[in-house]
């Protein structure tokens, strides 16, 4: 094994802001039920930007759901700051591969929704929408309707809606594995930054391996039948993380590493 | 870096090409039209019709001037006109709560399809008769009866459009922690909104035909019930003025709701639905 390549061993501390201890899923189908989890550890710091990479079917999403209270764990613990996970949390925002902009609200109203939903004071709100429009790139979109933007935009939309309500942690379920690769990679830096300089926890979920090294803290390789952690991968790389890094021998170990674990290609 | 790419992408172009095509073909439809008259009164000057099985357009043109400037022909025309908004109304009004409340509760859902399936499945112009014998001959059993008909489609658009709202959409909420009141205002409401415009389309269709067909079956005013009167009498160009006359106030409400349907539901998607 490469001499880079570490494996980060977490002994259960309070410090962690996310605790996941010995989780199971399953669903029912019919008569039978599909194991789709099985014996997931993991435990993350505040602040980290972790991806959560693997192959379809590897339970990837299924777990980011877990995290976010969007389903049950069928066995194990979940903890939030120290709290059992049991729904929804309003420290949690969450971004999906679509947009899932409505149709009949602005730019602006889109934004406003959270707000609107977690009885916010819309008034303060509508300052913030400005802010988080320039962040994302797009100031002065505030009038604008979402068919009447490009896919990519609209995601930026999205990203912004997730961030208006300030939650803690961004858990990012392939947020742009929609785009194009150029919108993509754009979007990737935005996200680094925002990442970088709000100090939020960030989990991502994909199964672009250049992608997860490139913009990760730790790399959680996953595997399948079923779905299980093969390997909890801390990336050494000096922030912030530029194209540069693409070039380096570091950054090909990692990506190396990781596709000989998922037996990707010719070995 | 940032949006560069995405922002030179133009945004909602006008449809100018797709406009004139809409043009093109319109006047191509009326052209069909106007010759399909022509024939239809060359026909019958040689007299391959007879007058009373298919009167010329000119006659039937002429008894529409008349029909309409005659003085009997107001109440007749209000009568109608009332029970088929009234049914409209209150049929397409019944539809939409119902079909909220059904859509609301999985149980209540699967409780009440068996009624609601065998409701629909009754022809419910051969409940006409009941109708007047339970509401006699004025417009109230007229009333009932575009009630009936036209509660369907509003009601079956209004369950299809509450469930059409996506997975994402619903985890998006999900994940907001949002109240089910603010689901169903802010998303499932506004995304079933263009199934009940297209609902509401229908009925507004039933509803006439209710009202007509219940002025055939019994009544002693209604556009329904002169219709008959023409017909009784083998005034056919009379007749044919009447059907000209039904078919505006038909068109004409259907216009009205097509033109709340562009004003509420601005955003689209209707295309898919009709």
């Amino acid at each position: 094994m490469n001499t880079i390549v570490q494996r980060t061993d977490h002994a259960l501390g309070t410090n962690y802001q996310i605790e996941i201890q010995k989780v199971y899923k399953s669903f029912s189908k019919g008569e039978s039920s599909v194991n789709v989890l099985q014996n997931i550890n993991l435990s993350i710091e505040k602040g980290e930007f972790i991806s959560l990479l693997g192959p379809s079917g590897c339970g990837k999403s299924t777990l980011l759901k877990l995290i976010g209270g969007l389903l049950d764990q069928s066995n194990g613990q979940l903890m939030i700051d120290s709290e059992s996970v049991k729904g929804p949390n309003k420290k949690i925002g969450f971004m999906f591969q679509k947009a899932v902009l409505l149709p009949w609200r602005t730019v602006e109203g889109n934004l406003i929704l959270p707000v609107e939903v977690a009885k916010g004071d819309i008034h303060k709100a509508k300052n913030r929408i400005g802010e988080l429009l320039e962040l994302v790139g797009l100031k002065g979109y505030e009038k604008y309707y979402p068919k009447e933007l490009s896919g990519g935009m609209q995601q930026r939309i999205s990203l912004a809606r997730t961030l208006m309500n300030n939650p803690d942690i961004l858990l990012l379920d392939e947020p742009f594995g929609a785009l194009d690769e150029f919108t993509r990679e754009a979007l990737n830096f935005s996200l680094m930054d925002i990442a970088e300089q709000s100090g939020k926890t960030v989990i991502l979920v994909t199964h672009n391996i250049s992608e997860a090294v490139l913009m990760s803290d730790r790399v959680i390789v996953m595997g399948i039948n079923p779905g299980h952690i093969l390997e909890d991968l801390k990336i050494d790389i000096a922030k912030p993380k530029t194209d540069q890094v693409l070039a380096t021998k570091k950054y090909a170990d990692y990506v190396i590493h990781i596709r000989e674990l998922l037996g990707v290609g010719r070995v | 870096m940032k949006a560069a790419i995405e922002k030179s992408i133009p945004v909602n172009k006008p449809r100018t090409t797709q406009k004139k095509y809409v043009k093109k073909e319109a006047v191509y439809s009326i052209l069909l039209l106007i010759s399909l008259l022509f024939l239809w009164e060359f026909l019958s000057r040689i007299g391959v019709f007879h007058p009373l099985i298919l009167p010329a357009p000119s006659l039937v043109l002429v008894a529409t001037f008349e029909l309409i400037t005659a003085g009997y022909f107001y109440p007749h025309f209000g009568v109608t006109l009332y029970e088929t908004i009234a049914g409209f109304f209150i049929g397409s009004f019944l539809a939409l709560i119902l079909g909220i409340i059904v859509s609301s509760n999985q149980t209540l859902y699967k409780v009440l399809n068996p009624f609601i399936v065998a409701f629909q499945v009754i022809p419910k112009i051969a409940l006409a008769p009941i109708f007047i014998t339970w509401f006699g001959f004025g417009p109230t059993a007229k009333v009932v009866m575009a009630i009936t008909l036209c509660f369907f489609p509003t009601f079956v658009n209004t369950v299809v459009g509450l469930k059409s709202v996506d997975e994402e959409s619903r985890l998006l909420f999900q994940s907001m922690v949002a109240s089910k009141r603010d689901v169903f205002l802010k998303l499932s409401l506004p995304t079933a909104l263009p199934f009940i415009f297209a609902g509401l389309k229908s009925s507004l269709t039933f509803a006439l035909i209710g009202a007509i067909v219940g002025e055939f079956v019994g009544a002693n005013e209604g556009l329904g019930m002169l219709l008959d009167t023409f017909n009784f009498q083998l005034d056919m160009a009379s007749v044919y003025a009447l059907i000209i006359v039904l078919s505006i106030i038909g068109l004409v409400l259907y216009l009205l709701i097509e033109w709340l349907d562009r004003k509420i539901v601005f955003w689209g998607d209707r295309d898919k639905i009709n």
